[in-house]
């Protein structure tokens, strides 16, 4: 009997251990003080949303109080820039003691479906980017959006670099509707460890031939130590990402991701240049060059196994140069453009990507714009000066990037994307193509998951698949085109030469 | 007076009728009210929206009958899914029902010291969030991870294999992953039906010379077939459904080899790499797996009713 209660009294405790154990992080979150922490989860973002109003309930002890208080919600996915955004959201509540400011940080796919189900419910955060798989056009169409004219002033607007608030993008119709988070550099450079290039005594490739046998050496020399080439395999962007920089590097006419244009008439998934860029990143799997854990890995991994010193190659953006500065200070790295296998070959400059806006059902719009001048203060604030200093962001704001961007490897990240070149946009020859991406029905599977197909050896004849995708996809984008009313040989850009910057003279002088 | 002897009877046997009966309804009202809320209205809605095109971001759906269920017939990943969602099942049902009965059986002998702590052990992974266990195995079934390691040095394989990340391993690493999660509740469910075979016809049997193996088919399993038919139905229903394990440990991936029905929908309807989602589309999918679900339920209801029958 006494046996019997000490083995339930075990098991119990072993039950109740578990539990603490899953319940651990919320705990955590709990015991922080900053209404501003920002939790990975989305689970643990009720935990901090509740702190927030408990701390936005109890009362001030030492300072004034202020007249109202009000509680600004702002949700994104800046996981890169964390630790400046807190203290950016120190700075701003001292600053402004009648903001709180609760700040919800979820992943990209939580934030896409959490927003909408948020705005539907008339409960939107007061400050929120556009999702991913969206547009400006759709949000502002579904009234996400206050335009921000009647709440910032224009010297706030002045601050941004000339050029970057692109119709479309951040603007609608001769309305400001949302502003950029940073400038968009090129996220198909390559990083590469020295250490293990120098360790196999190995130059920095260029070519496609060059590149696969540095994988096969450095993985080869590595001997279960380290490998050639990682990837966020599991995240199927990624892998669509790493094989688009192949195809442009082989001289392949072909939009960045989730972009189109069609060449000879067709979606470009089947030309001799995908077949090279194919070939290669085939090759480097067969030859065993590839991280073994790639296909279950996400990007965020990879990069920390880079940092780690497990590869020597890893295609990622910019983002990664602050991460590996806090993390892995030690790492002896470099940034180079992707390999090419032609003379048409060519690394492509990235659309800015829009971001935050006011949420057109806020209670409070004028502290909410508050918020946003002071993010890209630079004279009050260092937040941007910080983001840029570590080299996780390059700012949208004027004269930061020059004074701030001090990080080497960010320098050298620059220096290797000034070789990217612009290619046509569907959206700049014509607006309309907004409504284009809005309609287009996806294919699967798609472009990216054929990819990732590629990565994991899944597939045996990969440019078989690609074949039935451009047939596909070209049925798509044709049918896409009609229910918009715009003409399918519209997405052809037939002055364009691969290998050469598109200009704005290009686009005047298309047909 | 013998007549309203009756009618008072009647009358008060009716009441307790409707009393037994309001209380009946009083246990019974919470949970149908949250049923209708959360299952039955989802339900109706999922429907409705299968009726539409709709990225389920924006607020203009137009109306087009069939049509997402006419596309869907024609949807190869749709039916790659739906194949998936079946070798899953086929894959999990059997194996879980025989190593929980297994477990239980060997539990369910008294003389077993510490087979409480045992059966707690077993039980422990069912209180685990499918999400931590996803991500826990996503380290020990990695190259570097611990499974590897043991059968590479007691040579069993010669070089270390991404189990999760191998189209030809991933599911039924996933399906071992299951088993070791959800087994324990099926253990239970045997056990309970163990404590009810009763004893005097085991120690009869036993007297009679039957070894534990005789005992065991002729004596115990027949006893315990009705339960064996109630696991068999949630075992089935609960493989068809499965999502948060696969999308946790795989994601549908590698190359849709662990695709299943729920992972299909929840990509449909929530993420797009060109152009928005299609919340229209999944839904169809989702009704008609349903649909697929319910007869499925009602055959394996029709068998459990007949090993009933023949067992009574």
């Amino acid at each position: 009997m006494k046996r019997n209660l000490l083995t339930r009294a075990g098991a119990l405790l072993l039950v109740a251990g578990l539990l603490a154990g899953c319940g651990g992080s919320g705990g955590d979150t709990g015991s922080s003080t900053a209404a501003s922490q920002a939790p990975a989860e989305a689970s643990t973002a009720a935990a901090e949303t509740s702190q927030a109003q408990a701390e936005a309930s109890q009362p001030e002890e030492t300072t004034e109080e202020p007249a109202e208080q009000i509680t600004l919600r702002v949700y994104d996915w800046s996981d890169a820039v964390l630790p400046y955004r807190e203290k950016f959201h120190e700075e701003f509540m001292k600053n402004n003691p009648d903001i709180i400011v609760e700040y919800t940080q979820l992943t990209i796919d939580q934030f896409n479906s959490t927003v909408v189900t948020a705005i539907a419910s008339g409960e939107g955060p007061d400050l929120f980017p556009v999702p991913t798989n969206m547009n400006l056009t759709i949000a502002v169409n579904e009234n996400w959006f206050l335009p921000m004219e009647d709440y910032v002033s224009q010297e706030f607007i002045d601050s941004f670099v000339d050029g970057i608030l692109v119709d479309g993008l951040f603007t609608l119709n001769g309305h400001l509707y949302t502003v950029p988070e940073a400038q968009t550099p090129p996220n198909t450079m390559f990083y590469y460890n020295k250490d293990i290039l120098e360790a196999c005594n190995l130059e920095v490739p260029t070519t496609f031939e060059e590149f696969r046998e540095a994988c096969r050496i450095v993985t080869e020399q590595g001997n279960g130590e380290y490998w050639g080439l990682i990837e966020g395999g599991s995240q199927a962007n990624r892998c669509d990402i790493l094989l688009r920089a192949f195809i442009q590097g082989a001289g392949g006419k072909i939009a960045n991701q989730g972009r189109a244009l069609t060449v000879d008439g067709k979606a470009p998934y089947d030309t001799p240049e995908v077949e090279a860029a194919v070939e290669l990143l085939a090759g480097i799997v067969e030859d065993g060059s590839l991280y073994p854990d790639t296909a279950s890995i996400n990007a965020p991994e990879a990069r920390e196994l880079f940092g780690q010193g497990k590869a020597a190659f890893l295609c990622q953006g910019i983002w990664c140069i602050g991460t590996w500065g806090n993390d892995h200070p030690e790492l002896n790295y470099g940034v180079m453009a992707p390999p090419k296998n032609s003379a048409n070959g060519y690394a492509a400059v990235n659309e800015n990507q829009t971001w935050m806006g006011i949420y057109s059902q806020t209670k409070y719009p004028e502290q909410a714009a508050r918020y946003l001048e002071a993010l890209y203060d630079t004279e009050n604030y260092t937040y941007q000066s910080d983001v840029v200093g570590s080299g996780s962001y390059v700012s949208p704001t004027k004269g930061v990037n020059e004074v701030s961007m001090t990080n080497p490897v960010m320098l050298e990240y620059y220096d290797a994307a000034s070789e990217c070149i612009n290619i046509p946009l569907l959206t700049q020859r014509d607006p309309v193509f907004y409504d284009f991406y809005a309609t287009v029905q996806g294919v699967d599977p798609s472009f990216a998951n054929i990819a990732q197909g590629i990565l994991s050896q899944a597939l045996d004849d990969p440019m078989d698949a690609l074949r039935t995708l451009t047939e596909a996809e070209t049925a798509a984008w044709q049918a896409a085109c009609d229910a918009i009313g715009v003409d399918f040989s519209d997405m052809e850009f037939e002055n364009w030469e691969a290998g050469k910057d598109y200009t704005e003279a290009d686009y005047a002088n298309l047909p | 007076m013998k007549t309203r002897t009756i009618t008072t009877r009647n009358a008060v046997q009716r009441q307790r009728y409707l009393r037994l009966n309001a209380w009946c309804w009083a246990f019974v009202i919470m949970t149908l009210v949250f049923y209708v809320l959360f299952q039955g209205y989802p339900i109706i809605c999922s429907f409705y929206y299968s009726l539409h095109n709709w990225s389920g971001m924006t607020s203009d759906m137009t109306y087009i009958g069939l049509q997402n269920y006419k596309q869907l017939f024609g949807e190869k990943m749709f039916w790659n899914a739906f194949q998936n969602s079946f070798k899953y099942m086929l894959m999990v049902v059997p194996a879980e029902v025989l190593v929980s009965l297994i477990f239980a059986y060997l539990l369910n002998d008294a003389k077993l010291k510490g087979r409480t702590f045992y059966r707690v052990c077993l039980f422990l992974p069912v209180v685990i969030t499918a999400s931590v266990v996803g991500i826990v195995m996503i380290f020990i079934f990695s190259t570097q991870g611990i499974v590897n390691y043991a059968l590479v040095s007691t040579g069993i394989i010669g070089k270390a294999i991404n189990w999760l990340g191998n189209a030809k391993y991933a599911m039924p690493t996933v399906v071992a992953v299951a088993v070791w999660k959800d087994m324990g509740t099926y253990m239970i469910y045997w056990l309970a039906a163990l404590a009810a075979v009763p004893q005097d016809i085991v120690e009869a049997s036993a007297i009679d010379g039957a070894t534990k193996p005789k005992t065991f088919f002729h004596v115990t399993l027949p006893n315990i077939a009705p339960t064996a038919g109630i696991i068999l139905i949630l075992c089935t229903i609960n493989s068809l459904k499965v999502f948060d394990l696969m999308q946790t440990l795989t994601g549908g991936g590698p190359f849709y080899s662990t695709d299943v029905i729920a992972t299909y929908v929840y990509r449909t309807a929530f993420t797009s790499e060109l152009g928005l989602p299609r919340f229209g589309f999944a839904s169809a999918a989702a009704t008609l797996f349903g649909l697929i679900i319910i007869v499925l339920g009602l055959v394996l209801n029709a068998i459990k009713s007949r090993l009933q029958a023949m067992q009574s």
